[in-house]
């Protein structure tokens, strides 16, 4: 099939790209009622847990006043982005200004990432771009951007724009942008000449990962089986073909040299005479026609990926693993793949309405899941739900602005960096099923991926240094680290009132009985403790427990 | 023969749970003699025996890995890789320049006398494979050429007519990768190391350690039906912060206090969570053999210790020196874990070269071989150390090999490609199976080169596996499903 005969159905994915958009902020601005809000502080903490790096008891009260619609409009509509790539500016700057010799890296980009996760108004947001940020991999373990940050911390503020946006518009950017391009190598891509092919990497990539996923899929995720075996969605010829569409890609003044502009953030241009211009056959064995411009080619390309019926339950089903759970039922990755594939306006891609229905979805509001709902905490947002969850007295920001949080590189503690995964493939896979009793219920556990016997005892001693050893009162404070402060929490008089405040604020109340009761026989044990210690190995002693390690 | 299959499955289930229970130890000896009578219907064999899978992960372009050196098949190389590199004249070429190959990178075949040559680094890597180069020639490491992913031997034709004949995914890293774990090529949550582990574990003394042990994190390989891989780090086990542990550390002044609580909320079973309690059993693995492995690593005569000088800033490195020391507290005749077959899993990555493939900074290819090779260098010798050169085999894997034609600056994902073997049991200074021909397109490959195996990832496995004492047929078809289809269940790299 050639693509001028479907040419009605890239015509319409042409339409839901950016025009919309404004029409539905319109449309949509604050019709919501509060009709959903919690009845309790538990339950706006757990929705919390679910939506954000970790419930604040501001968050929650919040929650309860205006409930869990219109806290989430605000999420989207009204609470300002916090930018990244400005700060990451401002703190080069200052280094340049000053000429101490100290220069910008990774580690502000990681003081920023804490910063933000911790303290940030835009929570939905920033936790939708760590879970995109999961789907559109780059990784600053890769040496072609590690020396990049500031071009990092852009990639990190298209993420959060987009995050409520089009999954469309969200393709074409990830695609232009140069972190990706460098990350997945179709920066510089050219086309065929003697002895030599296009770069295939982007174009395998941008499928198996960031749109239809290797196999033909029903809209629950199921696949779609023929004479019993799946249905490739696409073969080497395909990729080979898509390899030639993502050519030409260079810095956006390169102008019509491949090899020559600035290096910045900016999206990458298309140097024409580098770009194939033959005929492409492409997915589903449709064709892009030959002599078309680059700008034209990808953008029937990524149409194409875009319109594919894969992309909702695709995505979708990641999503929900990183907000809510990791088994999802098909009736669940089904309502949300709808939302994909029409927000209510006819829509297509339109992640406002896949982000409300993963988060206010009955399977996710149950008040009583199943055993089997929920997932393992990703390390990492254990220590944001701790920073979250207490008070901490931040350092002051050193001279070039950069607030520090204690952790510059948490993928030895936390297994865990972001914007700093392996390869592509993520820190862990959707797929991961862990053998043993896991397994053997068919279950999927991502994150236990991650989660060994060394990484148990590294996340908790880096969990015990936020809760335990680095307090406010302490001799000799550290200065490039959270303090946190515990005299709420060491002023409570028993010690049932302590854990009780424990499980309100990290176990979104429903702390099992035999934890409580435990945890508040260890506080009755520590005889002759001062209230501060007691108050901080109850902490340490919860942030390292299996409930807490897991979000129900 | 199923019966008892199932019947030896069952009681080592039986086992893990008994163990997880607590207060094995004192069952321990019985164990071990049910358990020699249990294995000795797989055909043991004495003494110690490891194996390292040394994972490199990417991809590896093992073309460059080795070449051919003889001056009719170079040029052939020279002509698929696009040419000689040269960063001036022909930055878009990847093949390496015969005149490079100095004879501290060449090899023979002595099976045929036919010559090759291994990648010689570059200027900022002069040592190149250098390393691994002698023990070739000391007759210890053995290449084994176009090894891949197969279900049944397939010819282009084949390939070209019959999809179902294609192993599922080819080129596609994560299921490739996932292939060369399990070594059959239909879904599994098992793994060959793991299921070869499952049937010569009965011997290890001390059961709680699992026989499979892993430096860089969860991997495939290491599961079996009743196997699970301990997961380590490179750098050694470091103690929990703030609470008793009996062998090093009181934890404080409440250390006791915050043990006693972790140690009960880890051993709390009653929670409904699936989830959960995997959380909980994990640490509480990690509980538990926290003290017999760091007591051992850190014992105070340092017999927990290698003095081989291992390279620095060379992550491989640095897992392979641990496996070293695990191997050599594990062997310990005196020692509390006293294994007889271990199964260890290292892995570097970066292999996935699209681009800077001739790169001569750190994240090029000529980089990461000398990095493999000065690290496997240096676990040789700490093996000559340990006296243990002769009971461990190290052999690498790699989710496929690369294009031989150039995309620019690199090559992309492809099929068959060169692994090698190393140890003191390894008949080596020899190629076993046949070097492609790399004319682009021919017989045996594709346009880009990318070239169909003549062995499949099960052969190899199958010969490791007999090796370790995996000898009943029986056993190795339930392994290896696939074995059946292919001449030889024995590629005959190992001494007996």
């Amino acid at each position: 099939m050639s693509l001028t005969s479907r040419c009605g159905a890239l015509l319409l994915c042409a339409a839901f790209i950016a025009p919309a958009a404004h029409a539905r902020l319109l449309f949509k601005a604050g019709f919501e009622t509060p009709t959903d809000v919690p009845a309790t502080d538990a339950e706006a903490a757990r929705f919390l847990t679910q939506a954000t790096f970790g419930p604040s008891l501001t968050d929650i009260a919040r929650v309860r006043a205006i409930g869990y619609s219109a806290w989430i409009h605000q999420q989207m509509n009204q609470v300002p982005m916090t930018a990244a790539r400005p700060h990451m500016e401002a703190v080069n700057a200052a280094m340049v200004a000053a000429a101490t010799g100290d220069t910008i890296g990774q580690n502000q980009r990681m003081s920023r990432w804490f910063h933000t996760a911790a303290t940030g108004q835009d929570q939905l947001r920033q936790k939708t771009a760590y879970a995109l940020s999961q789907i559109f991999v780059i990784s600053d373990t890769n040496g072609s951007i590690s020396g990049e940050p500031i071009q990092m911390s852009e990639y990190w503020d298209l993420l959060a724009r987009n995050a409520f946006g089009y999954y469309r518009t969200l393709l074409d950017e990830v695609t232009y942008n140069p972190s990706m391009g460098k990350f997945l190598s179709h920066f510089r891509n050219r086309k065929a000449g003697t002895g030599r092919e296009p770069d295939e990497n982007y174009a395998r990539e941008v499928m198996q990962l960031f749109s239809i996923g290797t196999v033909e899929r029903n809209l629950d995720y199921s696949p779609m089986l023929q004479a019993g075996q799946p249905i490739p969605t696409y073969d080497q010829a395909v990729i080979g073909n898509y390899a030639k569409v993502f050519t030409g890609f260079a810095y956006a003044n390169a102008g019509t040299n491949l090899f020559g502009g600035t290096n910045t953030y900016l999206p990458m241009s298309c140097v024409a005479t580098e770009h194939d211009t033959t005929l492409k056959t492409v997915v589903g064995g449709t064709t892009i026609p030959a002599g078309q411009s680059c700008a034209t080619d990808v953008r029937d390309g990524l149409n194409l990926l875009a319109s594919h019926p894969n992309v909702g339950p695709f995505i979708a089903r990641q999503l929900i693993q990183r907000f809510t759970t990791s088994n999802p039922s098909p009736a669940y990755i089904t309502r949300v793949a709808q939302k994909f594939n029409n927000n209510g306006d006819n829509e297509r891609g339109d992640l406002n309405a896949v982000i409300k229905q993963i988060l206010l979805d009955p399977e996710a509001r149950a008040a009583n899941p199943p055993a089997t709902f929920g997932k393992i905490r990703e390390p990492l947002l254990r220590l944001t739900a701790v920073l979250r969850a207490w008070d901490f007295q931040l350092p002051a920001a050193t001279q070039y602005g950069e607030i520090r949080m204690g952790m510059t590189n948490p993928t030895s503690s936390y297994a865990q960096r972001p914007l700093g995964a392996p390869t592509v493939f993520n820190f862990y896979e959707p797929d991961y099923q862990h053998p043993g009793a896991l397994a053997d219920a068919d279950l999927y556990a991502p994150e236990m991926q991650i989660i060994n016997e060394g990484t148990t005892y590294s996340i908790s001693n880096s969990l015990a240094d936020y809760t335990f050893r680095y307090y406010v009162g302490m001799t000799s404070p550290p200065t490039d680290r959270p303090l946190i402060d515990v005299t709420a929490l060491a002023n409570l008089t028993t010690p049932a009132a302590m854990v009780d405040e424990v499980n309100k604020r990290m176990f979104y109340g429903a702390m099992t009985t035999n934890t409580r009761t435990t945890l508040v026989n260890m506080l009755s044990f520590m005889n002759g403790a001062t209230a501060s210690e007691k108050a901080r190995s109850l902490l340490q002693i919860a942030a390292m427990s299996p409930e807490f390690a897991t979000q129900r | 023969m199923k019966q008892k299959e199932q019947a030896r499955r069952q009681f080592l289930r039986n086992l893990g749970v008994t163990l997880c229970a607590g207060g094995a130890s004192a069952l321990l000896p019985q164990l071990k003699l049910m358990g020699s009578a249990l294995a000795a219907q797989t055909g043991t064999v004495a003494g110690y025996r490891a194996l390292v899978c040394v994972y490199l992960s990417g991809g590896n372009d093992s073309w460059n890995m080795l070449l051919p050196y003889d001056t009719a098949r170079h040029s052939v190389y020279a002509a698929a890789r696009s040419g000689i590199y040269n960063a001036t004249t022909n930055a878009g070429g990847l093949g390496i320049d015969r005149a490079a190959l100095a004879s501290q990178f060449q090899i023979t075949d002595s099976a045929t006398g036919a010559l090759y040559a291994v990648n010689p680094g570059n200027a900022t890597y002069p040592g190149g494979m250098s390393d691994l180069a002698t023990i070739y020639r000391a007759n210890k490491l053995a290449f084994l050429p176009n090894l891949g992913t197969l279900i049944r031997p397939i010819t282009k034709t084949e390939y070209n007519s019959s999809p179902a004949l294609r192993p599922p995914q080819l080129y596609s890293h994560n299921d490739q990768e996932n292939l060369w774990h399990l070594a059959r090529t239909t879904a599994a949550n098992t793994g060959w190391g793991g299921l070869v582990a499952d049937r010569v574990r009965l011997d290890n003394l001390n059961q709680a350690l699992s026989p499979c042990i892993s430096m860089a994190g969860s991997n495939r390989f290491e599961v079996g039906e009743s196997t699970f891989p301990y997961q380590m780090s490179s750098g050694g086990l470091t103690g929990l912060s703030n609470v008793y542990n009996a062998a090093n550390s009181t934890g404080g002044t409440y250390g006791s206090q915050r043990a006693g609580a972790l140690d009960l909320l880890l051993g709390d079973t009653t929670n409904t969570s699936p989830l959960t309690k995997e959380y909980g059993r994990t640490f509480k693995r990690g509980r538990d053999l926290y003290d017999l492995v760091n007591s051992s690593l850190t014992a105070a005569d340092n017999s927990g210790n290698v003095t081989t000088v291992f390279p620095t800033g060379n992550s491989l490195a640095d897992q392979l020196k641990m496996v070293a020391r695990m191997i050599k507290i594990s062997r310990e005749s005196s020692g509390q874990i006293q294994h007889k077959r271990q199964i260890f899993y290292v892995r570097i990555g970066g292999f996935d070269l699209h681009d800077g493939l001739m790169a001569t900074n750190q994240n090029g290819h000529g980089a990461l071989l000398n990095r493999v090779s000065q690290a496997l260098g240096a676990f040789w010798t700490a093996l000559g150390e340990l006296g243990a050169q002769n009971d461990v085999t190290a052999f690498t894997m790699s989710e496929f090999a690369r294009t031989l034609s150039s995309n620019g600056n690199g090559s992309d994902h492809a099929w068959g490609g060169v692994q090698f073997v190393m140890g003191g049991a390894v008949n080596g200074g020899r190629l076993y199976g046949t070097f492609p021909d790399q004319t682009l397109n021919n017989t045996i490959s594709f346009s880009r080169g990318q070239t169909i195996p003549s062995t499949s990832v099960d052969q190899m496995a199958a010969t490791l596996a007999r090796w370790m004492g995996v000898t009943s047929s029986t056993d190795l078809a339930t392994i290896f499903p696939n074995l059946i289809n292919f001449p030889t269940s024995n590629l005959g790299f190992m001494a007996p």
